[in-house]
């Protein structure tokens, strides 16, 4: 249906105003408080497991939220406004998928990260922005509490999150397949931000920025050590 | 009796000459003083501002933004509107324009204009009846072929559903320069009532070669994006006060007078579709069909003026 890219404006892919879509972010959030206590608990609970080497666990906890989100942000709500928000709720859900499927295929340690390597430590800061930093952004932008978008509530903040636990959780190709649909979320959404005139679109481009050095370092070839 | 100096008596006795020269019935004045302009395939007079959709309705399931776009919808209903835009792609706008026209009782003069888009060739009747329900209204006026998704079989379903009287009116549609050959050779080879296209100020490919032909076929020409995506306003409102020569040539209110009248005062257009979120808005577009409409001498300073700025 798309043709002669070059007439296309972004502003051409967003089908709403930047009203509409911050009261969508609001009515969310007034919609599942105060859920958003629990979540964000279950976003540091993720990370404390995928760092203690208990990643199983931490991967199906991790789908579940995706999952949970691409129903209840994507395709109930959010596809309410973009027609093509049901098919970023398929990717969510997809990738959700992928998760459980890596837990119960092969055993955990052929294709888990190795810990303290910089890939993790790039994942925890992720996670640290997507859990506690995201919330902060609607209060110190001007706006109500109800506005500041939350891990397992709001896309945004689940995706930044689920690109770090990737990044603590998983090496090789399974890390590139669970990381490319937050990946691609977050440039759609920073796009569609910048669009509306958001500030914080920045805070993605970052998220984006430090995701892809995370996993261009965990697909470098290992340094063997001299026996 | 205001006093009229010698270019200003000069000036009316061309316009009059002018207007009497037009074919009948091309420029007449509602009662509410919104002007209409003829469907040529019919004669049927429609008001040349109309009402988009893209964005503005898009609102979702949110009751109160719902109420505030039936506001919208109220004003533009209470100065005389008629033609509202839509389609399939503006998201919920549907849904939205079938709450706010259920609020306000199904207003009298609506004239519904929607899409099909899909590029299932044979899903037009099923596509025509989904809208229908979502709008809560049977027929539609005017059903478009959304970009030219699937045109042929569309249009061959829908040229049945006119003769059937399934719809009233069948016309194409394009937006931002896309496609004109194609758009062309439809206009030229094809029995169609309507063509929505992007036409504005800053935005003329159409004049040298669309809007000839829909004159010389006989097709009645919709004009979208006439802010071009909003920056056109919002960048001139925010900047500059309308020129006094606009305010004393043709009574010019603002920019939005200013840049819809450049518009429909087009001899080949029938309708401009501004859309807006804000009633005071809406009652600017509005304004902009009333009054005196500028000549062909004056929209050639109109362009000079915005290309100078």
């Amino acid at each position: 249906m798309i043709d002669d890219w070059s007439t296309y404006a972004v502003a051409d892919f967003i089908p709403f105003t930047a009203e509409v879509y911050f009261r969508l972010i609001e009515r969310i959030g007034e919609r599942f408080w105060p859920l958003h206590l629990p979540a964000i608990a279950l976003g540091g609970a993720i990370v404390w497991l995928g760092r203690t080497g208990r990643t199983g666990i931490a991967c199906v906890l991790l789908a579940m939220v995706l999952a949970w989100v691409a129903v209840n942000f994507h395709i109930r709500e959010y596809a309410e406004l973009n027609w093509a928000g049901i098919w970023a709720g398929y990717a969510f859900l997809a990738t959700a998928g992928l998760l459980v499927l890596f837990v119960l295929l092969p055993p955990a340690r052929q294709w888990t990260a190795s810990a303290g390597s910089i890939r993790p430590a790039i994942g925890l800061l992720l996670a640290a922005v997507g859990l506690f930093g995201y919330p902060l952004i609607a209060p110190l932008s001007g706006h109500g509490w109800m506005r500041a978008e939350t891990f397992g509530i709001h896309a945004d903040p689940t995706a930044v999150v689920a690109l770090g636990c990737a990044l603590i959780l998983l090496r090789g190709l399974r890390l590139w397949l669970v990381a490319i649909v937050p990946l691609l979320w977050c440039m759609i959404s920073a796009l569609t931000l910048h669009t509306l005139e958001a500030a914080w679109a920045w805070v993605l481009v970052a998220a984006i920025a430090l995701a892809g050095a995370g996993l261009i370092i965990g697909s470098l070839p290992r340094r063997h050590t001299a026996r | 009796m205001p006093h009229l100096d010698r270019r200003q008596m000069l000036k009316l006795i061309v316009a009059g000459a002018a207007v009497s020269a037009l074919p009948a019935g091309w420029l007449s004045a509602a009662p509410e003083g919104m002007l209409k302009k003829p469907i040529p395939s019919s004669g049927e007079r429609i008001p040349v501002i109309g009402m988009g959709t893209w964005k503005s309705f898009n609102v979702g399931n949110d009751r109160q933004l719902r109420l505030a776009r039936t506001e919208v919808l109220e004003e533009f209903f209470r100065h005389g509107g008629g033609m509202v835009d839509c389609s399939p792609m503006y998201g919920s706008s549907g849904e939205v324009l079938g709450f706010a026209l259920e609020q306000l009782g199904h207003p009298e003069g609506l004239f519904a204009a929607e899409k099909v888009w899909t590029e299932d060739g044979t899903a037009t009747r099923k596509v025509v009846s989904e809208l229908e329900s979502t709008w809560g209204i049977q027929p539609f006026d005017l059903m478009q072929i959304h970009n030219l998704v699937a045109w042929q079989p569309h249009l061959e379903m829908l040229q049945q559903m006119k003769a059937e009287g399934a719809v009233r009116y069948i016309g194409i549609t394009t937006s931002h320069g896309r496609r004109h050959d194609e758009f062309e050779r439809v206009m030229a080879n094809e029995d169609i009532d309507f063509v929505q296209l992007t036409y504005s100020i800053t935005s003329r490919e159409v004049e040298t070669r669309l809007l000839p032909l829909a004159a010389e076929r006989g097709i009645a020409v919709i004009a979208n994006m006439p802010y071009d995506r909003g920056p056109l306003i919002k960048g001139l409102k925010a900047r500059e006060q309308v020129p006094e020569w606009a305010v004393q040539e043709f009574d010019c209110k603002g920019w939005a007078d200013f840049l819809l009248k450049f518009i429909v005062s087009h001899p080949a257009l029938t309708c401009a579709i501004p859309s807006t979120t804000q009633v005071e808005h809406m009652r600017e577009n509005m304004l902009a069909g009333t009054g005196p409409m500028p000549d062909a001498e004056l929209r050639q300073r109109m362009i000079r003026h915005i290309e100078a700025l």
